[in-house]
């Protein structure tokens, strides 16, 4: 077989064991590679940054365990910069396992601050129908009358004089899924509430119109987006050190892209020397 | 009577919705709230009914011994425990937290990690540059990958502007124009339920 056909046919099996070779090298060996900090990030990081102590913030938490690497170190870091800026948080799941999540911030962040649960931050319950509960929301005290371990909400510290979603002084959905949209639907014409999205990076094509529109004010996308955030808050986490590996990753699928398409041009160009017609 | 009173009940909750947006008028505005309330309790149920819908597929799996049914097993162990330990001592609860920790979020993430290794083969042999409307993708797609991470800036400092006036010009116009469509798509669909015209929903015509 001639090379030009040899690197436009390599094993499914010597990709794999390339990718493996290429993610653990950084963790073996980190790159320490540059990390562009966009202007997205930046936007986000300020608006919240802005938010003056004791404001409202609702987390609505969007993702579950197979989009987590990259929405779980945005959650931390948003919350981070959340409670270092003593701002209230409402975490909402609008996925089943976004609870699960929430109560990980609650083990393992919370503590940090000296956050009380009830008073600085509150865990809601998951609600079936997705979009309808967003809709539903505009009647907040109908929808949510209890936390997610059943304590009437009405008697916390954080809910004294909250009317609804028109006191929440920033909506920051974390999500691998399509909230954000909903939020833009229901919510921000209502109460013109700042909605920061954030989630895995397939998330910015579908939300893209809408911060083109400024209905979502800024965004922070992908692990990239956790990294960014974590630099920009001065809160280090894993996303940071993980971005040398997928810098890795992606390196390695524009070197084999590169590879078919050197061997196809060589290919062709054999062809026609030969005087074979390629269909293509 | 069968037909006729699911599809009053759809075109009268559809029309107070549809009135809540356009009309102001508090007693609309609190039927509209309600029905959106029933839905959610709907969407509540609809769970319920989708896990017995899957126990029994499973037991007759198991009953019949078809292929995977020890797999089926497994599946209704996790289901009944986590059910039952979420609804007696509710999903704070360490045992339930400790099932969520150590077997479904590590296992879940597992299997959704191959996915770095299928989009890794596939980009390898479905970005070929074979006419020009194949070069336009196949560029577009490594200046984006490129962009998304640092080294795309150490090999050349315009990929990262390019990368991102290709998401917010490009992309956004054609899903700009994807989402119009859809709407209106919706729209249109919406109409032909609320007026009967349409009646997939109602488990097709008999």
């Amino acid at each position: 077989m001639p090379w030009y056909m040899r690197i436009q046919s390599i094993s499914k099996t010597a990709i794999w064991v390339a990718l493996v070779v290429a993610f653990a090298i950084p963790l073996i060996h980190p790159l320490g590679m540059p990390l562009n900090i966009t202007s997205a990030t930046t936007a986000a990081y300020n608006l919240i940054d802005s938010l003056p102590a004791g404001s409202i913030v609702f987390q609505s938490i969007g993702f579950n365990p197979a989009v987590d690497a990259e929405c779980w170190p945005q959650m931390v870091a948003i919350s981070r910069h959340f409670m270092s800026k003593n701002l209230k948080v409402i975490y909402y799941p609008y996925m089943q396992e976004g609870g699960m999540y929430a109560e990980r911030i609650k083990d393992s962040v919370a503590g940090d601050y000296g956050y009380e649960y009830g008073k600085d931050y509150v865990i809601l319950p998951f609600k079936a129908g997705g979009e309808t509960a967003i809709a539903g929301m505009k009647d907040f005290y109908t929808l949510f009358n209890t936390d997610v371990s059943g304590n009437s909400i009405k008697d916390m510290p954080i809910f004294q004089g909250f009317r609804g979603m028109q006191d929440v002084a920033a909506i920051v959905p974390v999500t691998g899924s399509d909230d954000p949209v909903y939020y833009v639907r229901y919510i921000e014409p209502v109460y013109h509430t700042p909605i920061v999205a954030c989630g895995t990076a397939p998330l910015l094509p579908v939300i893209g119109p809408f911060v083109a529109s400024k209905q979502i004010k800024s965004t922070v996308i992908g692990l990239s987006g956790a990294a960014e955030y974590e630099i920009l808050a001065k809160v280090p986490g894993s996303a940071t050190g993980a971005m040398d590996a997928q810098s890795m990753g992606h390196m390695l699928i524009v070197l084999l892209v590169a590879l078919g398409n050197i061997g196809l041009f060589f290919q062709k160009r054999a062809q026609k020397a030969a005087g074979v017609t390629s269909n293509g | 009577m069968r037909r006729t009173v699911p599809l009053l009940v759809g075109f009268i909750s559809g029309a107070i919705v549809v009135a809540k947006y356009f009309i102001a008028n508090k007693a609309l505005s609190t039927w509209g709230t309600n029905v959106i309330s029933w839905r959610n309790i709907v969407a509540a149920f609809a769970l319920g009914v989708g896990s017995i819908n899957l126990i029994q597929t499973h037991l007759r799996k198991m009953a019949r011994k078809e292929r995977g049914w020890d797999a089926s097993i497994l599946l209704l162990i996790s289901l009944v425990g986590f059910t039952v330990i979420g609804i007696a001592k509710g999903t704070t609860n360490p045992i339930y937290k400790w099932g969520f920790d150590y077997l479904y979020q590590p296992i879940y993430s597992a299997i959704s990690s191959l996915l770095a290794f299928m989009i890794t083969s596939a980009s390898y042999r479905a970005f070929k540059v074979k006419d020009w409307q194949s070069a336009v993708l196949t560029v577009t797609a490594v200046i984006v990958m490129l962009g998304a991470v640092g080294v795309g800036s150490l090999l050349y400092k315009g990929i990262p502007r390019w990368s991102q006036w290709i998401m917010d010009v490009v992309n956004t116009a054609g899903m700009r124009g994807i989402t119009i469509g859809g709407a209106l798509g919706a729209v249109a669909l919406s109409l032909r339920v609320l007026l009967g015209l349409e009646r997939g929903y109602l488990g097709g015509e008999r």
